[in-house]
């Protein structure tokens, strides 16, 4: 796997004016000590490691990438791993950033403040990478690109209309409470609970995705 | 090192069907026209393709079996596919220190230099040659026992294919185990280079032959229609008629030699012999 991550670190790495523009826009938004620098650059990052499936992909890549000494099953681990590394040196940056920002404003994140926006950013992360890959690895970066949308839009609908469905029967102000009598830590355990369950079944799908792809 | 056995693949418009072997210590060249079938046995060897049927053994080991550390001992090179076009040679060494446990790196760097790759450029910058040369010094630089090559020397100059092939020479010459299979568009690469050649049409292998028995008794008669009439036909593998009369390949020239006097006859080589076995007809 090293020599994977090696080579999607290396692909990364050529893409230096956008990093140093990336870096400029997270330094930017993380000035005024708000946690948007957070979620920004640590989605940014997933978002740019995935884009390293393209190039795997380009100009029959893939052929001779299969030919390396790994099996199908290290390349889906690698991508993952590859994302939540990417992922969280972004977000490690910029903790790093809104730290010191706050620090020099004489501020202060408060505890439940931070607890939330660290999960939430770090679950949404987690979760585009566990939709994204799958769809990529199965219809290629481009189409991936248009599959997410198709998938994007029928969550909304199929969420919109279970909303419509459920509402009578259930009241939004009971869930509320059963979800505020949970506590802040139960919260976050129920949102790594949840994320590891999806990791868990799109990295399945992404493996037999892959070992079943010809080249 | 390589057996090929009753390998079959179904397309649409296309069927592979194929049985071949590379033995250790043997150059095997793989020769056809384009879309015969090479690129997709070079695939279903690699396991880049899942055959309908047949089985395919890789140093010892069934296909399915054959995992992520042996293919420590193989070296590729593909014809269509690469590096990203994104990384530069010092990004390619990292990633093959990275891969490989016998990556010998300085030999690598000092082919490259040898052979002029640019290592601060990005490989989509190269011309095609420099990028067939990186491809090739990329398989042989990690001490694979077992070279799978795809049109290595292609978009190639006549200096630098000679070059090329001085590598995968020396490369053999290093261990009497290793073993390397190679197709090449142009045969005479093959005719200096490989012990034995399949020629490959449609899909099926149409002839197997020893290079020095396919250089040495193959041959072309070419004879008048009245003196293919009067010709002994059981060497004759096939025939094509011509204005003059009719052509004839032969894997017994020494016998019309001897037996015709006066007989013009045309030295095999690769190319006259693909040409035949696929444009000829059978007796």
């Amino acid at each position: 796997m090293r020599g994977l991550i090696v080579k999607d670190w290396r692909l990364i790495l050529q893409k230096r004016r956008f990093l140093v523009l990336f870096l400029v826009m997270g330094l930017f938004m993380g000035r005024g000590g708000g946690t948007a620098a957070l979620v920004y650059m640590t989605l940014v990052a997933v978002i740019l490691s995935l884009s390293t499936v393209s190039y795997d992909e380009y100009e029959k890549g893939y052929t001779f990438l299969m030919t390396l000494p790994f099996d199908r099953k290290t390349y889906v681990r690698e991508k993952y791993v590859f994302a939540v590394l990417v992922g969280t040196v972004a977000f490690l940056v910029s903790c790093a950033v809104l730290a010191v920002s706050l620090t020099a404003q004489g501020k202060g994140l408060s505890a439940d403040e931070s607890v939330v926006s660290v999960f939430g950013c770090l679950a949404m992360a987690v979760l585009i990478v566990d939709v994204t890959l799958p769809l990529q690895l199965k219809f290629g970066a481009e189409q991936g690109r248009i599959a997410l949308f198709v998938v994007t839009a029928a969550v909304a609908i199929v969420g919109g209309i279970g909303m419509e469905l459920l509402q009578g029967h259930v009241s939004s102000e009971k869930i509320i409470e059963i979800i505020s009598g949970l506590g802040q830590w139960g919260i976050v355990g129920c949102i790594i609970g949840a994320v590891a369950l999806f990791t868990l079944v799109s990295y399945g799908i992404s493996v037999r995705v892959m070992e079943k792809k010809e080249f | 090192m390589i057996t090929v056995s009753n390998v079959t693949k179904h397309y649409k418009d296309f069927c592979l069907d194929i049985s071949m072997e590379v033995k250790e210590g043997c150059i095997t060249g793989l020769v056809g026209k384009n879309g015969a079938g090479k690129s997709s046995t070079f695939k279903a060897i690699l396991g880049l393709i899942r055959p309908d049927g047949g089985e395919i053994r890789i140093l010892g080991r069934d296909l399915r079996e054959f995992g992520s550390s042996d293919r420590q001992a193989i070296g590729v090179s593909l014809v269509e596919s690469g590096f990203s076009g994104e990384l530069m040679v010092r990004d390619v060494t990292a990633v093959l220190r990275n891969f490989y446990r016998d990556f010998q790196e300085d030999r690598f760097l000092e082919q490259c230099r040898n052979f002029e790759i640019p290592m601060d450029k990005k490989i989509s910058s190269f011309s095609t040659g420099m990028k067939a040369k990186l491809k090739v010094l990329a398989a042989v630089s990690h001490k694979a026992r077992l070279l799978i090559l795809d049109e290595p020397t292609s978009g190639l100059d006549v200096m630098a294919r000679g070059e090329l092939l001085d590598i995968l020479r020396s490369y053999m010459e290093e261990d009497e185990k290793r073993s390397i299979l190679i197709s090449s568009h142009i045969s005479s690469d093959l005719e200096g280079l490989c012990d034995d050649i399949y020629l490959i049409d449609h899909g099926k292998v149409i002839l197997h032959e020893e290079t020095c028995v396919l250089l040495d008794d193959y041959g072309v008669l070419k004879v008048g229609a009245e003196d293919f009439k009067k010709l002994d036909k059981r060497y004759i593998l096939r025939y094509k008629k011509e204005p003059f009369g009719y052509e004839c390949l032969t894997a017994r020239k020494q016998f019309y030699a001897d037996n015709y006097r006066g007989i013009a006859i045309e030295k095999g080589n690769i190319d006259e012999v693909m040409t035949m076995m696929i444009g000829g007809e059978e007796l």
